[in-house]
């Protein structure tokens, strides 16, 4: 508790500091305040994107300018504003601070600190709307970025720098597989923003608590603007958190931006621009809305070697309704990304955990962005799936299949069950690449479907305790040489002789 | 190319007609207590306002002290009222 004396000094403190200088500004009028929009006469010179201050000391951002009004959405307490009362343009374009003091921390929509820790100093400022990097400025995506689940490194493998969507139904797992991503960057030397936008904030303490969990918070920033904030918070929170990931990227350093999610974000713009009175289109949703999307995950990019090489990875969540992609901000963002990872209900009720459907799920960058190591058994898994699916449905009319067929569609359930994972348990390539291996050279064939999850794990901890220089090694290398592939085919073998004959 | 000259006087008196009432603008000055003709006329001065503009006082007693000039959206703050909300805001932020 602070004395009194202790409250007088400081305040004389501020007295002497304090210069009766008067002050410039200009100044407009609210004449109309709607859900978290206000409209205001007067502000003259008041310019698009602009920051001004209400009365009340909240901030309000100008996005509607006519020839006789300005309409603003407001981030604070817009219950406060009455109509007459003052604003005053602050002449600031609308950015933030940012800087390496933001990792590990929670933050709002406005990059502002909610997470009851001390207030973070930035190192500098950066505007929020910002063009994206252009075409020179930019080099191909060829480096692999690890989601650390089978599915997706195999089959959908991601590169650093490209757009990838996750879309599927509620409850099917599209957080926990971007939260997964964010967990298997401990040690990659990769820098992670997650942004909420429009969940609950039940929701996004239990993400923040399971971040914290598996010690992924230390290069991590979460920008949270949950359901219970305002739709202008709603609105601004992924351009924040791309700026907070720009200031890493620019300092050659790889980064992930996960939107969770986009749909949210759409109902949210959506909501803001009927207020606004702009004219509505298709599911009354604006006509800048895929501009909306498309200027966000433009600024995903990775930088040439001139400008540090550094990159931005977006990975938006997309959540449909009962699975349709054709309806309009699906659409929108499948054609926007390089590719998508569709997640379906049925495949998560019968099992398949993480429920990708290998089939329909596309990467448009492909296996340049793959490790050598992985591109040795990724290509067939893709292939092997494929037939198996072709096969599976094909043969539900025929009551006898050959021996070939046969063969085909155990492997078929073989490959399927080994894509199976764990939820917060990302694998490191040596792990991925040992079992997958093991897979695609037929070593699970003589192994119950039942019994192959049992046998990955028994498998895996094998190689870790009895090979772990060979583990080291592909870790390392990122690579599978024929030296280390004969050694890997001993491992199986042994493995397989000792335990399963 | 000729112009129709009653067509062209009508022309010109509308332009006159047009700035004269486009540069009326008013300048008004909040003050706490009404100023007298002396002071009104030492701010136009220093201020350097237009002869075609007028100046116009308004008691504000919400003001406490200083004035508050506006032009348009413009406004010149050197009021008390503003001062101490500043004082306010930076205490509350200090403390």
């Amino acid at each position: 508790m602070k004395t009194i004396d202790s409250l007088i000094s400081e305040v004389e403190k501020e007295l002497s500091k304090s210069s009766s200088k008067p002050t410039q500004a200009t100044v407009g009028q609210v004449v109309e305040v709607k859900d978290e929009v206000v409209l205001l006469e007067g502000l003259d010179d008041v310019s698009y994107g602009e920051l001004i201050e209400f009365e009340n000391g909240a901030l309000g951002l100008v996005v509607d300018l006519t020839q006789t009004s300005v309409g603003t959405i407001v981030f604070g307490d817009y219950v406060g504003i009455s109509e007459g009362s003052t604003a005053k343009a602050t002449g600031r374009i609308f950015s933030i601070g940012v800087g390496e003091k933001f990792l590990g921390r929670v933050v709002n929509g406005l990059g502002e600190a909610i997470d009851g820790g001390e207030k973070i100093t930035s190192e500098k400022q950066y505007p929020v709307e910002r063009i994206a990097s252009g075409v020179i400025e930019r080099q191909p995506v060829n480096t692999s970025l690890q989601t650390g689940i089978k599915a997706i490194d195999a089959a959908i493998p991601i590169g650093r720098g490209q757009r990838e969507l996750i879309i599927g139904d509620r409850q099917t797992g599209k957080s926990t597989l971007a939260i997964d991503t964010v967990i298997n960057q401990k040690g990659q030397d990769v820098i992670c923003v997650y942004c909420i936008i429009g969940q609950k904030r039940s929701t996004a303490a239990a993400l923040i608590e399971t971040l914290r969990k598996n010690k992924a918070l230390d290069y991590t920033i979460v920008v949270c603007a949950t359901g219970s904030d305002p739709a202008a918070s709603q609105y601004v929170a992924p351009y924040v958190a791309c700026t907070l990931g720009e200031y890493f990227m620019d300092k050659g350093r790889d980064v992930i931006v996960v939107y969770d999610d986009l749909s949210k974000h759409a109902w949210a713009y959506r909501q803001v621009s009927l207020v606004l009175r702009r004219p509505s289109g298709r599911e009354a949703y604006p006509g800048d809305i895929f501009y909306l999307h498309s200027r966000l995950l433009e600024r995903a990019c990775r930088l040439n070697e001139k400008l540090g090489g550094g990159s931005i990875t977006a990975l938006p969540i997309i959540e449909t309704q009962e699975g349709d992609i054709s309806a309009y901000i699906p659409t929108n963002v499948i054609s926007i990304t390089d590719g998508q990872i569709f997640l379906e209900s049925d495949l998560f009720n019968s099992g398949v955990r993480p429920a990708i459907n290998v089939g329909t799920s596309v990467s448009r960058v492909g296996s340049s962005a793959q490790t050598k190591a992985m591109k040795k058994v990724g290509g067939k898994i893709r292939f092997d799936l494929a037939q198996y699916r072709e096969l599976a449905a094909f043969s539900q009319f025929e009551s006898e299949l050959d021996e070939r067929t046969k063969k085909f569609l155990d492997r078929g359930a073989a490959m399927t069950e080994l894509l199976k994972q764990k939820k917060n348990k990302p694998m490191s390539l040596a792990q991925q690449v040992v079992i997958l291996w093991a897979g695609v050279n037929g070593y699970l064939d003589s192994i119950p479907v039942s019994k192959v999850v049992e046998f990955e794990e028994q498998f895996v901890a094998s190689m870790n305790t009895n090979h772990k220089k060979l583990m080291e090694q592909i870790n390392d290398k990122k690579a599978l040489d024929e030296d280390m592939e004969k050694q890997l085919k001993k491992n199986v073998e042994e493995f397989v002789k000792v335990n399963y004959s | 190319m000729k112009i129709d000259t009653q067509l062209k006087k009508k022309l010109k008196d509308q332009l006159i007609k047009s700035i004269q009432t486009q540069k009326q603008e008013t300048v008004i000055v909040k003050s706490p207590y009404s100023m007298t003709k002396d002071e009104l006329s030492s701010m136009r001065s220093t201020l350097k306002i237009p002869q075609n503009h007028t100046l116009e006082n308004v008691v504000d007693k919400e003001l406490i002290g200083g004035f508050v000039i506006q032009h348009g959206s413009n406004i010149i703050d050197a009021s008390v009222k503003t001062n101490i909300t500043n004082l306010v805001a930076r205490l509350q932020a200090a403390l």
